[in-house]
This record gives structure tokens, C-alpha cells and sequence, in this order.
């Protein structure tokens, strides 16, 4: 496949997003990634997913955590740095 | 001042950013002096790039600056909407990409499709011939993906596929430009001469 190249491909696009939604693209960056936008309706959803987690995860705090879940949280994370295992 | 065209999501909505855009002829002023937050709009030749839904007219303030694929301005507003650019007129353009796609393939379609092909009088006729090939190839199903995608109205992806064919088939990506320039044809027919 030729693509031209001036366009993103979606995994650049993947890498950029959180860049682009805190406008921290140049010119030439954003039009690239806009422009695959303009066609690729799953970096579309993809961009619409981001900014709605952005958008609940900035209303969290560290009170709004149930005990429970960030005593869970905590060692998952423990666990994770020492090497014994965890989501990676 | 200078007028040019602005695609933006149903309800005036910047496709991207979010943008709610007030109502005609009310300016807006990018949020900073940076470049990066200006307002965006498109020549004629740019249009293929960034099709959405609604098309309006957007007068730019001086200084408007030139980039590749769209013009850039710090204040802008809106004018008028396209009433052209609408339902019938977006699912044509999606089927006349299909259409395209086929054309460009047929000199270099294998015989057992040309027939067909030729025959073809939209794009689900396009896809099923593509569909019943007993060989595929890169060109074929760059051709079936357009022919459906087309079918279906959704004119971004169909222009897009179109133009990916026609750089495989010119061998460089000088024919996807060459393609779009072809689609800048064809919209401009339909919805100009609305900006300068």
C-alpha cells in the first residue's frame, strides 16, 4: 500500500492524542493528525473514548476513592513495581 | 478579509475540537496568539480533505496564512450555509468516488471482471463483481472497499480509499493528490463558486 506522506497512521495517531488534546501539537502535527481523523471513524471513537476518561478522571480525587478499592489499588501497584506480577 | 469554507459537524459544531460555533456572522477570536489555536478553513482544493456534515461560509480577518491543506486566520465567523452540500448530495459524492475507483482500475482490471465492471451502473454493482472474483488482488479489494464504503454514503472514507488505489496504481503518492484534485473538481462543481 502507497499512503501519502503527510498522513498519521493510526498508531501515530494513538501516541499523539494526549498531545493533541492538551494542545501541545505544531501545525503540521495537528493538521496530520486531523486529516486521519477525517476518514478513520475508529480514531475517531478512539479520540471521543480519551476525552470522556479525561474528562471523568479529572473529577477524581484521592477522598472520592472507597477505601477499600485504593488499599487494592495500592497493592496492585506495590505488587507491579516489585516484579511479582500485576496488569502490565 | 478574506471568504473561504469551513466543514463543522451537525449543530455547528467543530468536527474535532468541540467547538460550538455561535451563530452567523459573530466573530470569534482564537483563544491564544499561537498558530497551533487559530481557526482553520479550506480553499477549494482543501475540501475533499475535510468532509463533514454541514459546509458554511467563513470570512477570515487579515492575516490569513496559506498552509498545505487549509488556510489558517486568529478571527473568523461564519457567513451563510452551503444548502447544497446536503443528504443527496453527500451520498452522491461518496457513490461518484465508487464510481472514480472503478474507472481507474478498469484499463488494469484481470478479464474476468472488466465486463462487469464496465456494466456497473453503481457501486453495489461494483462490489458485487469484486465480490465474485476467483482472484484478489491489492487493486481489487482497494476497489471493493470503495465500491461498499461508497454504497453505504460515507463519502470521507470512499474519496479516502479512492485516492490510496490511485497511488498503487500510479505507483507513488503523487496520484493521491492527483485524486483529490479530482475530487476538488467535483465538489467545487456542485458547491462553489460560494467563497473566494
Amino acid at each position: 500500500m502507497i499512503s501519502p506522506p503527510f498522513d498519521f497512521s493510526c498508531q501515530e495517531l494513538v501516541e499523539l492524542v494526549t498531545d493533541y488534546l492538551e494542545s501541545r501539537l505544531s501545525v503540521e502535527e495537528r493538521t496530520r493528525f486531523e486529516l486521519h481523523l477525517g476518514y478513520c471513524d475508529s480514531c475517531r471513537n478512539y479520540l471521543q473514548q480519551m476525552r470522556q476518561v479525561l474528562a471523568a478522571t479529572g473529577k477524581l480525587s484521592e477522598e472520592s476513592i472507597a477505601p477499600r478499592a485504593r488499599d487494592s489499588l495500592l497493592a496492585a501497584f506495590r505488587s507491579w513495581k516489585s516484579g511479582n506480577g500485576g496488569a502490565r | 478579509m478574506r471568504t473561504a469554507y469551513k466543514f463543522l459537524a451537525p449543530g455547528g459544531v467543530s468536527p474535532f475540537i468541540r467547538f460550538r460555533w455561535p451563530r452567523a456572522g459573530t466573530w470569534v477570536t482564537a483563544p491564544d496568539e499561537q498558530e497551533e489555536s487559530w481557526i482553520f478553513a479550506c480553499r477549494d482544493r482543501d475540501l475533499p480533505y475535510w468532509l463533514e456534515r454541514e459546509l458554511w461560509v467563513i470570512e477570515l480577518d487579515e492575516p490569513v496564512r496559506e498552509l498545505r491543506f487549509q488556510l489558517a486566520a486568529s478571527r473568523a465567523r461564519l457567513l451563510r450555509r452551503v444548502s447544497r452540500w446536503d443528504e443527496d448530495l453527500r451520498r452522491e459524492y461518496a457513490r461518484a468516488c465508487a464510481l472514480r475507483a472503478r474507472d481507474l482500475v478498469l484499463p488494469a482490471a484481470p478479464p474476468e471482471l472488466r465486463g462487469g465492471l464496465e456494466r456497473a451502473r453503481g457501486p453495489e454493482e461494483v462490489a458485487a463483481v469484486v465480490g465474485k472474483a476467483s482472484v484478489t488482488s491489492i487493486i481489487t479489494s482497494y476497489l471493493g472497499d470503495a465500491a461498499r464504503i461508497g454504497a453505504r454514503g460515507d463519502g470521507a472514507t470512499a474519496s479516502y480509499v479512492t485516492c490510496v488505489l490511485a497511488a498503487t496504481l500510479k505507483g507513488d503518492a503523487a496520484g493521491f493528490e492527483a485524486e483529490r484534485a479530482w475530487q476538488a473538481g467535483w465538489l467545487g462543481e456542485r458547491v462553489g463558486p460560494e467563497a473566494g
